[in-house]
Order: structure tokens, then sequence, then C-alpha cells
């Protein structure tokens, strides 16, 4: 409810010598302010809203009415103080409500994420868009808060990622990953076991303890290097085997194949040579059923070498 | 005022109309019965017995109701005019 006195209206009164007008007004009680006399015949006045009523009662616009003529002119020129305003809002009324619908709508769809974009790599963008969907972060859907940690810290445990954020700007969930300029390096802390059955050619121990002796048939599983090294008081201390060793393998199968090419490729594969490996014997023969092949190689395997 | 009461509880007509005037300031009148005429530079106003006559520059009514009137504006001069008597200045 607005005070009344905060809300007058503006009046004129046109007539013959106008200030006689207020006469009858004072005997209604009805208070004026700034009054001004801006012709000879008119003046201008303010009263107060409720008191609009009673003078438009007192002196109706200039009509005749009932057995005379009404010697004054009463007519409204504008609302004063609180009243210009409301009667400003009342004219825009459609104005303001759209403005009020799209500051809600704003302020209500701004909980809401509509997409998510990566910055930097997009190699891991599979495991990150599964990381935000377990967290409830998925495109039109409510933003959930304090789950950013969560997504990084399972983004930071992938292979090569060096950073990793996450930040919610207006409606998008922007993701920015990137990996490290350096190849992770793993370690294994385990023994050396051979992978290869052959003949020890070489072993190269730079930590860790040899135990297998060189120019020995060594069995696949079998252990090559010990994951430690004993001090001189005796006692053994674990350490991470740095070492490598080179096996002699022979690979002697009969393949059934049409041409000898195709046994040789298929030796070598089953064989599982690997382009570090030397084959240094190749033997071919013809039988029955295919080809019988023999490949004689050197293996080189390696521990955190 | 309790003080212009004091001061004016035995003048004759004191409880009928009541002037106050500040110079550049405007005036505030008691007992008005109507405003004859009314200009920038020149409003009359009738009490019960008597008619002042306002004169200045500016003059505008602040404020108008129950025989209140607050006039604003530069107030130059000042004359009572009495019907049964010759008018004076003040």
């Amino acid at each position: 409810m607005i005070a009344p006195s905060l809300w007058k209206v503006r009046l004129q009164i046109m007539g013959l010598m106008p200030e006689r007008a207020l006469l009858r007004l004072r005997r209604a009680h009805v208070a004026v302010y700034n009054v001004k006399k801006i012709k000879p015949d008119c003046i201008v006045f303010n009263v107060k809203r409720e008191d609009e009523e009673k003078v438009f009662a007192i002196y109706p616009d200039g009509r005749y009415e009932g057995a005379g003529y009404a010697p004054y002119t009463v007519r409204k020129i504008r609302s004063e103080g609180l009243g210009k305003y409301v009667e400003f809002f009342k004219r825009r009324m459609g104005l303001f409500v759209g403005a009020l619908l799209a500051f809600a709508l704003i302020l209500f769809s701004d909980r809401y994420v509509f997409s998510v974009e990566f910055i930097g790599t997009d190699v891991y963008k599979r495991e990150a868009l599964i990381a935000l969907e377990e967290e409830g972060i998925t495109p039109f859907s409510p933003y959930k808060n304090g789950k950013e940690d969560i997504v990084c810290a399972r983004m930071l445990a992938l292979d090569g990622v060096e950073f990793c954020s996450v930040k919610k700007s207006g409606n998008r969930v922007f993701v920015e990953v990137r990996l490290s300029p350096f190849p992770t390096r793993f370690t294994d802390k385990g023994t050396m076991r051979a992978k290869h059955t052959g003949k020890l050619v070489s072993l190269t121990v730079l930590r860790g303890t040899p135990l297998a002796e060189i120019g020995k048939e060594v069995l696949a599983g079998e252990e090559l290097v010990g994951n430690w090294f004993s001090t001189q008081e005796g006692e053994q201390v674990r350490v991470e085997p740095i070492a490598r060793a080179s096996i002699a393998c022979v690979y002697d199968e009969e393949i059934a194949a049409e041409k000898e090419e195709c046994a040789f490729a298929i030796a070598y594969l089953e064989a599982g040579i690997q382009d570090t490996d030397g084959v240094t014997k190749k033997e071919i023969i013809k039988t029955d059923g295919g080809y019988r092949v023999r490949l004689e190689y050197t293996v080189v395997e390696s521990i955190n070498f | 005022m309790r003080l212009y009461e004091e001061i004016f509880k035995n003048a004759d007509g004191a409880a009928l109309a009541r002037c106050v005037v500040v110079p550049d300031g405007g005036g505030y009148f008691e007992g008005v019965k109507a405003v004859e005429d009314f200009s920038p530079t020149r409003i009359v106003i009738c009490f019960r017995k008597d008619r002042v006559i306002v004169e200045g520059e500016d003059l505008t009514i602040k404020k108008y109701c129950d025989g209140d009137l607050h006039v604003t504006g530069e107030i130059l001069s000042l004359q009572v005019d009495r019907p049964t008597s010759k008018g004076e200045g003040i």
C-alpha cells in the first residue's frame, strides 16, 4: 500500500477567476498543493490521489448537468510522485512482464548443462564422458556441484594425463585435458623371468642378482634375475631389477602350407619373432604334409632396460 | 507556537487570522476564508474581517487546506485591507 502523501495527481481548472474554485475545494476539506496560475483563466494544482474523485465530484468535466452549467472545468494532467512511476509501469506492463520472464528463464536455466566441450586433447574423450556421466553430469540435466574433483582424479589416473580441469561456464561444461610431452615410464619391480625357452647366450645385469648361468638351457618362466641384492652383512635389499638377456631359441615344426614362403611366414609368426630379434639360421624342407621349418633365432629380453 | 500565543493573547482578532512572513522564504497564513485573486505577483487573501494583499515575485501557493495557506516566493509587500478603515501598509 503506497502512502497517500507519496501519490498526488496534477489537475487543471479552467474558468473565469479560477482561484475562486479553490473555495469550494477548501469547504470540502480538499488540500491543494503547488498551485500555479498559468493563464488568466487557468490554474494547475496537485491534490492527493484519494481526493481526486472529490474534485471531479465537485467540478465534473465541463458538461451541462442538472439544471445548470458547471462554471469550472477540471481536467487531470498527470500523476505526480510515485503515481507517475506506477502509471509508467502500467502502460508498459507487457514489456516488464516479458523482461521478468526472460530473467526468470535465465536464472532457472543457468542450473542446467546443455553441452560438454573439450579443450586440449580429446584422446580421452570417451573416458571423460563416462566419468562425467557416472557423476551425474550429462547434457540437458541439472549440473551437480562438487563433482569436478572426482572426475579430475579419474582422468589424472589415466596414462599420460598431466593436467585436467572441469569447469562450468554458462550452460556448458568445459573439460580440459593435457597430456605429458614425455612418455610414461613404468617399472617392473618383480623378478625377471624368461619368456622363451632356449640357451642363455648373454646376461647383463645392472641392478639385481643373476640367477641363471650363461650357456645353460633355460625354460620359459624360469627366473633369470632376482629383484634383490645381498649386502656385505648378508641382508637382502629389494630393488627394481635392470637387466637384459639374449636367448638362442629353436623353432622346428611341420607346417601345412602350399608354398615355402607361406610356411616360413607361419613359422615366423608362431615363433613370435620380433623386429629386434635376429634369425641366425633358416632351414625349410618340403614334406608330404607341407614343409618342415627349422628356425634358429636369438631373442633379446629385458626388464626396466 | 505558544510564544506567539502568549504575545498576542490580548490582541484583537488574533484567534481569527494570523500571518507569518519570512523574508525571501514566503509566508504562512491561518484563518483564510478564500483566495480572491491569484497571480505570480499578487495574491489577495480574504480573512473573516480583513483582506491581505501579498505582492512579490514568483508567488506560488504551496499548500491550501482548511484555512491554512502556505505561499512561497519572494514577498515584497504585505498590505492589510480592512473594509471599514483605510488600508494600512506593513
